[in-house]
C-alpha cells in the first residue's frame, strides 16, 4: 500500500462479469469483480492460467466488454462506448504491451513506434518521427530504428513494443505478460523501464504469473476462478 | 471417420467464408470449361437441323428451265445423286409503310421437297396465293409479318399482288440470318412464284449426293452441266455452284470466328482461375505449417500428413466441380442457344456435352490437389523447430526486397499516412499470392485492353472500306433469279432519276480459287471506288473498253486473296467462274479490305462476258445530289420505281444503311466477346476479393493490435485499400503489355483463321480508360473484405488462432 492509493481512481471496475461464448459453449471468465486503481499506481495482477487476469486487462483497455457491471477508465464509461470511440480513446489514453510483442511486421522499429502517433494524428507530422525516435532511444534502441521486427531479438522487439506503448504519452500503460517471452535478465531490464515510466506518473497495470516480477509492483491483485481473491492494496 | 479424415474435414470447415470463396473461384474456372461444349452442342443441333431439312450438298443456279418430270427424274438418277429438288427464286419488292421493301420468294415443293425441305414452325403450309414467312425475317431483316397478315408483292408485270401469310417456317439454305442476308424470305408453292414471275420453269436445283466429298461434288456439277447443256443446247448455269463441305452449315464461318475468340477467353479464364486456386491452396497449407510440424512431432509420416491436405483439397475440389459443372452446363446451354438464335435463327433444345461434364467433374478435385502440392512439399520439407518458432513471428523481413523497401525510405515521407505505408508493404508479404493476383488483374486488364483495341480496329476498318465507296445507292438485279440485267437503257433510266447525279454500271459475281469462293467486281477504269494499290496498277481505258480482247484478262486482287494466293504482279492464276475455269493475269494488288479483302476486280466487260451477259451489268452504283439520308432514301425509291416501270425489277441498297448494319453486326459480335470477357474479369475480381479476404483473415490479430493502439475503422480500411490498389495498379501495368500482345494475337488469328485484315489501332486512351476501370472495380469489390476487417472486435481478434 502506498500513499498514492488515496489519489482519485483512474480505473474502476464495479460488479464486472464476463462470459465468453463459443457456439453453445459458455466460459465464465469473471464472476463479479470490483477493482479500483488510483492514478500513478503500479499494479500487478497475478493468478494461475485461465483465472481471468488477461480478461481484466482487456476490460481496462476496452478490448473486451463486460457481460455485466461497469468499467470506468480515466473518466470514461467504456461499456457504453462504440468500437470507434474506444479506438480513438485507446489511442490517447492507453498504451499496451503484449507477451508476443505484436509489432507490425512490415514496419521498421521507428515506424512501429510512430504508428500510434499517426493513428491519433498526434502533433505535426514531422515531429512524430522525432518523438518516436526519442522513445526508442529511451528504451535503448536509438540505433536500431531502421530494422524490421524480424531483424530484432525478442528483447529488442519488446523494447520497441514499449516505445510504441509510450508513443502518445498515455496516462495508463497496460502489460499482458509483458516479459513472459523474455529471459530473466531481460525481464528485469524491462521492469526497470516500466518502473521508470511509473515513476514519471504513468499508471502501470500488468499481468504476470511470476511472483518475483509481481513483487516489483507496489500493489498485487490476485485472481482465481474469475474472482479477486487477494489485493495488497485493500 | 478416422482422426485424419476428421482433421481434413475440420480444416475445410474451420474458415467457412474462405472455403466458400475458394469453392466459388474454382467453380468459375470449371464452369468456363462449358465454353468448350458450345461448338459440339451447336454442331449436334445443326446436324439434326441439316438432316431434318435435307440440306443441299450442291446447289446450282440456272437460267429459267422448264424441266419436265422426266428430266427431273433423269437428273435424280445421275451418278452420285441421291435426290434433286427444283425451286424457283424471285427477287422483287413488297409494299411497306417505309416504301418498297426488297423480298425474296422461293417456290418449292415445301415440306415434301426431298432437298431443302421447308419446316413449318407456326400456322400452316401455304396454299395457292399464300406465302410462309421465314422465321428469321423479324430478327435478321426487321421485316416481320404475322400469320394471317398480308404482303403486297410486285409481280413481273409491275402490278402489286396481295398474298396471305399462312404461318412461319424455315429452310436452312435460304433463311436470311444464317446466310448473311438482310432480305426477308418467303416460301410459296412453285406455281405461286412462277405466276408472279410470269415465267414457267425453275432457276435453282438443289442436290443431295450419295457421297459429299469435294471430288464427288465436282463430278456431280460436271454431270449436271453436261446433262442440262445437252437438254437445252447451251450451258444454263449462271453462277458458281454452291457446294457445302461435309458437316458445314450456313452461318458456321461466323460462328467459328467467335468460337476462336471464345477459346482464347476460356484459356485465359482457366489460367486465371488456376492462379487463384493455387494461391488459395498455398495459403491453406501455409496456415497449417505449425500444425504440420506438430503432427510430425507426434510421429506423423509425410504420407499421412500429406494425405490430410490432399483430402481437404479433394473435398474442396469436388464441391467446386459439382457447382462448376452445373454452372458450366447452364453456360453452355445458354450460349449455344444464344448463338443458335443470333447466328442461325434455329431453336435449340436442352443438351449436355457428356465429355465436357465428365472432364469438369474430374478436373475439379485434380486441380485442387495439384494446386496444393507445391505448398505442401514446402511445408513438409521445413524443419519442425523452425516451423514452430515461426508460428509466433511473421516471415516478413527475411527477404532482401522487404529490407530494401523498409530502408529505402519508400513511402516514408511525411505526407504518407502510416496506414497507407503498411498497406503498400503488405502487398509484399505474401509474394506468391500477390504475384498471382497481379497476374489475374493483368489478364483481365489485358483482355479489356485487347478487346477495346479490337473494337477500334473494327471501327477503323468500316470507315476504311465503306469510306472507299463513293456512291450512295447500289441498285442490283439478281441475275441468278432470272431478272433482266441492266443495259444502256436501264443505266439511262437510273441516271436521269431526280436526285441522282451519276450512274456507273458494275458487275458483281463470285469466283473460286483453290476451292475458296471470292467476290468478283467488274469495274471501269475510273470507278466510284478508291482503290489503294500496294503493287502494280489499275485497269486502263483499253482494259475496260467494250471490245477489249485479251486471251488472259487482267485482274486486281484484294489483299486477302493476294495473301492466300501469294500472288505478285504479272502472275497468272486460274479462277473458276460460272462458265468454268479461266486464266487471269494479276496486274495490281489492292490494300483496301473490301469484303474482308476477298475481292477480285475485273475490267467490267470481262466479268460481264464471264458471267454470260456481255454488255449488260447486274448492278448500278448511283451517286446522289445530297448526302442526307432522307434525300438518299427518296432517290433510291424513285430510281427503283422508274426502273421497275421500265421492266427492271430491282433491289436497292443504301450505303449508309449497309454501314449501320455492318457496325451493328460487328458491335453484336464484340458485345458477345465482351460479355464472355466479363467471366475473366469476374475471376479477377474473385481473385482480388480472395486475396484481400485471406489477408484480412490472416491478419485478424494485427487488426486487433491496430485497434488496440488506436486505429479507427477508416484507418484499417486504408491499410487494406492501399494494398488492393497497389496490386490492381501493378496488374494493370502488366496488363497493358499483355493487352498489346493479346491484341496482336487476335489480329493474327483473325487474319489467319478468317482472312480478316484489321488495321493497328492502339491509342493511349484505351490503357487509361482501363486503368480507371480497374481502380473503380477494385474499390467496389474490396468493400466486403474491408467491412469484415473493420467489424473485427479487438478482443476477438487477439484471441484469434
Amino acid at each position: 500500500m502506498t500513499g498514492i492509493a488515496a489519489a482519485p481512481a483512474i480505473v474502476e471496475l464495479a460488479g464486472v462479469e464476463k462470459t465468453y461464448r463459443s457456439g453453445r459453449v459458455a466460459f465464465r471468465a469473471l464472476s463479479g469483480v470490483d477493482l479500483s486503481i488510483a492514478a500513478g499506481e503500479m499494479v500487478a495482477i497475478t493468478g494461475p492460467s485461465g483465472s481471468g487476469k488477461t480478461t481484466i486487462i482487456n476490460l481496462i483497455a476496452g478490448i473486451d466488454r463486460p457481460t455485466a457491471g461497469t468499467v470506468t477508465v480515466h473518466g470514461s464509461r467504456l461499456d457504453q462506448m462504440t468500437e470507434e470511440q474506444l479506438a480513438v480513446w485507446r489511442g490517447h489514453t492507453i498504451g499496451i504491451v503484449f507477451q508476443f510483442f505484436q509489432l507490425m511486421p512490415t514496419l521498421t522499429a521507428v515506424e512501429n513506434a510512430t504508428l500510434p502517433l499517426d493513428l491519433a494524428r498526434f502533433g505535426p507530422v514531422r515531429e512524430r518521427k522525432a518523438v518516436a525516435s526519442r522513445h526508442l532511444a529511451t528504451v535503448g534502441l536509438g540505433d536500431r530504428g531502421d530494422r524490421l521486427p524480424l531483424e530484432l531479438s525478442g528483447g529488442e522487439q519488446q523494447r520497441v513494443a514499449i516505445a510504441r506503448a509510450m508513443a502518445c504519452g498515455p496516462p495508463i500503460l497496460l502489460g499482458d505478460e509483458p516479459t513472459g517471452n523474455l529471459d530473466t535478465a531481460l525481464a528485469r531490464d524491462m521492469f526497470e523501464l516500466l518502473k521508470g515510466l511509473n515513476g514519471n506518473g504513468t499508471t502501470v497495470v500488468y499481468v504476470t504469473h511470476d511472483q518475483a516480477l509481481a513483487g516489483l509492483a507496489s500493489r498485487i491483485v490476485s485472481v482465481r476462478d474469475g474472482l479477486i481473491v487477494g489485493d495488497t492494496g485493500r | 471417420m478416422s482422426t485424419l479424415n476428421r482433421k481434413a474435414w475440420g480444416d475445410l470447415t474451420r474458415h467457412r467464408p474462405r472455403t466458400l470463396l475458394a469453392v466459388c473461384t474454382l467453380s468459375i474456372a470449371i464452369a468456363s470449361l462449358g465454353f468448350l461444349a458450345v461448338p459440339a452442342l451447336l454442331n449436334a443441333a445443326m446436324n439434326r437441323q441439316i438432316a431434318g431439312s435435307h440440306l443441299y450438298d450442291v446447289g446450282i443456279f440456272t437460267s429459267t428451265l422448264d424441266l419436265s418430270p422426266a428430266q427431273l427424274g433423269a437428273l435424280g438418277r445421275l451418278p452420285g445423286v441421291a435426290a434433286v429438288s427444283p425451286a424457283v427464286g424471285y427477287a422483287t419488292t413488297a409494299a411497306s409503310a417505309a416504301g418498297p421493301q426488297d423480298v425474296e420468294l422461293a417456290g418449292t415443293a415445301l415440306a415434301s421437297a426431298p432437298v431443302n425441305t421447308v419446316a413449318l414452325f407456326t400456322g400452316q403450309m401455304p396454299g395457292p396465293g399464300e406465302v410462309l414467312a421465314d422465321a428469321g425475317n423479324a430478327r435478321a431483316t426487321g421485316f416481320a409479318i404475322p400469320s394471317g397478315g398480308t404482303i403486297d408483292v410486285r409481280a413481273a408485270g409491275g402490278r402489286l399482288v396481295r398474298l396471305r401469310v399462312s404461318g412461319t417456317g424455315m429452310n436452312l439454305a435460304a433463311t436470311p440470318g444464317a446466310n448473311g442476308s438482310t432480305t426477308p424470305v418467303f416460301y410459296a408453292q412453285t406455281a405461286t412464284v412462277q405466276a408472279l414471275r410470269g415465267v414457267r420453269g425453275y432457276n435453282y436445283l438443289g442436290f443431295r449426293l450419295t457421297h459429299d466429298a469435294a471430288a464427288a461434288q465436282s463430278r456431280v456439277v460436271a454431270e449436271v452441266r453436261a446433262y442440262l447443256t445437252a437438254q437445252t443446247g447451251a450451258d444454263p448455269i449462271t453462277a458458281l455452284p454452291a457446294v457445302r463441305a461435309p458437316g458445314q452449315w450456313p452461318g458456321q464461318s461466323g460462328f467459328n470466328q467467335i468460337m476462336a475468340l471464345l477459346y482464347i477467353i476460356t484459356i485465359l479464364a482457366f489460367a486465371s482461375a488456376l492462379f487463384l486456386i493455387s494461391a488459395t491452396m498455398n495459403t491453406l497449407v501455409a496456415e497449417q505449417a505449425s500444425e504440420i510440424a506438430i503432427l510430425k512431432t507426434l510421429g506423423g509420416r509425410r504420407r499421412q500428413i500429406a494425405g490430410i491436405t490432399v483430402r481437404t483439397a479433394a473435398m474442396l475440389g469436388a464441391a467446386a466441380a459439382v457447382l462448376g459443372s452445373i454452372l458450366g452446363i447452364a453456360i453452355a446451354y445458354l450460349l449455344a442457344g444464344y448463338f443458335a438464335v443470333k447466328l442461325i435463327d434455329v431453336s435449340f433444345g436442352f443438351a449436355i456435352s457428356v465429355p465436357v461434364v465428365v472432364a469438369s467433374l474430374v478436373l475439379g478435385p485434380a486441380l485442387a490437389v495439384a494446386a496444393s502440392v507445391p505448398a505442401l512439399r514446402r511445408a513438409l520439407g521445413q524443419p519442425v523447430a523452425e516451423t514452430l518458432a515461426r508460428a509466433v513471428t511473421s516471415g516478413y523481413g527475411s527477404g532482401w526486397l522487404d529490407r530494401l523497401v523498409a530502408r529505402s525510405g519508400l513511402l516514408a515521407g511525411a505526407g504518407v499516412p502510416g496506414s497507407v505505408r503498411m498497406g503498400v508493404r503488405n502487398a509484399l508479404r505474401q509474394k506468391r499470392r500477390s504475384a498471382a493476383t497481379i497476374a489475374q488483374v493483368a489478364v483481365a486488364a489485358g483482355l479489356a485492353i485487347a478487346f477495346l483495341a479490337l473494337g477500334q480496329s473494327i471501327t477503323a476498318v468500316i470507315s476504311q472500306t465503306i469510306g472507299k465507296l463513293h456512291f450512295s445507292i447500289g441498285v442490283g438485279v439478281a441475275s441468278t433469279r432470272g431478272a433482266r440485267p441492266f443495259g444502256s437503257q436501264a443505266l439511262a433510266v437510273a441516271a436521269t432519276t431526280p436526285g441522282i447525279t451519276g450512274a456507273e454500271p458494275v458487275e458483281t459475281s463470285s469466283v473460286q480459287y483453290n476451292g475458296q469462293t471470292y467476290v468478283a467486281w467488274g469495274l471501269g477504269a475510273h470507278p466510284l471506288y478508291s482503290y489503294r494499290l500496294s503493287a502494280g496498277h489499275w485497269f486502263t481505258t483499253a482494259h475496260t473498253a467494250a471490245d477489249a480482247g485479251t486471251a488472259i484478262p487482267p485482274v486486281v486482287l484484294g489483299p486477302a486473296l493476294a495473301r492466300a494466293a501469294r500472288a505478285s504482279v504479272g502472275q497468272i492464276l486460274t479462277l473458276s467462274v460460272a462458265a468454268g475455269p479461266t486464266r487471269v493475269r494479276v496486274i495490281g494488288i489492292d490494300t483496301v479490305p473490301t469484303n474482308n479483302g476477298d475481292t477480285v476486280y475485273f475490267p467490267l466487260p470481262v466479268l460481264e462476258r464471264l458471267d454470260g451477259g456481255p454488255g449488260t451489268a447486274n448492278s448500278i452504283w448511283l451517286t446522289t445530289a445530297s448526302t442526307a439520308h432522307t434525300a438518299i432514301d427518296r432517290a433510291a425509291t424513285a430510281a427503283a420505281n422508274r426502273l421497275a416501270a421500265a421492266g427492271y425489277p430491282v433491289s436497292t441498297t443504301e450505303i449508309y444503311i449497309t454501314e449501320a448494319q455492318i457496325t451493328a453486326a460487328d458491335t453484336a459480335i464484340l458485345t458477345i466477346v465482351d460479355i464472355l470477357g466479363l467471366v475473366v474479369v469476374a475471376i479477377m475480381l474473385m481473385g482480388l476479393v480472395s486475396t484481400l479476404s485471406m489477408g484480412v483473415i490472416e491478419r485478424t490479430r494485427e487488426v486487433g493490435i491496430l485497434r488496440c493502439v488506436g486505429a479507427r475503422a477508416r484507418q484499417i480500411r486504408r491499410v487494406f485499400s492501399a494494398e488492393a490498389v497497389v496490386l490492381a495498379v501493378a496488374g494493370w501495368a502488366f496488363g497493358v503489355l499483355l493487352g498489346w500482345l493479346i491484341y496482336q494475337g487476335l489480329l493474327t488469328l483473325l487474319l489467319h483463321d478468317a482472312s480478316i485484315s484489321l488495321p493497328q489501332e492502339f491509342p493511349p486512351v484505351i490503357p487509361l480508360v482501363t486503368l480507371a476501370g480497374v481502380v473503380v472495380l477494385t474499390v467496389i469489390v474490396i468493400r466486403g473484405p474491408l467491412r469484415r476487417a473493420t467489424r473485427i472486435e479487438p478482443g476477438t481478434a487477439l484471441r484469434y488462432q
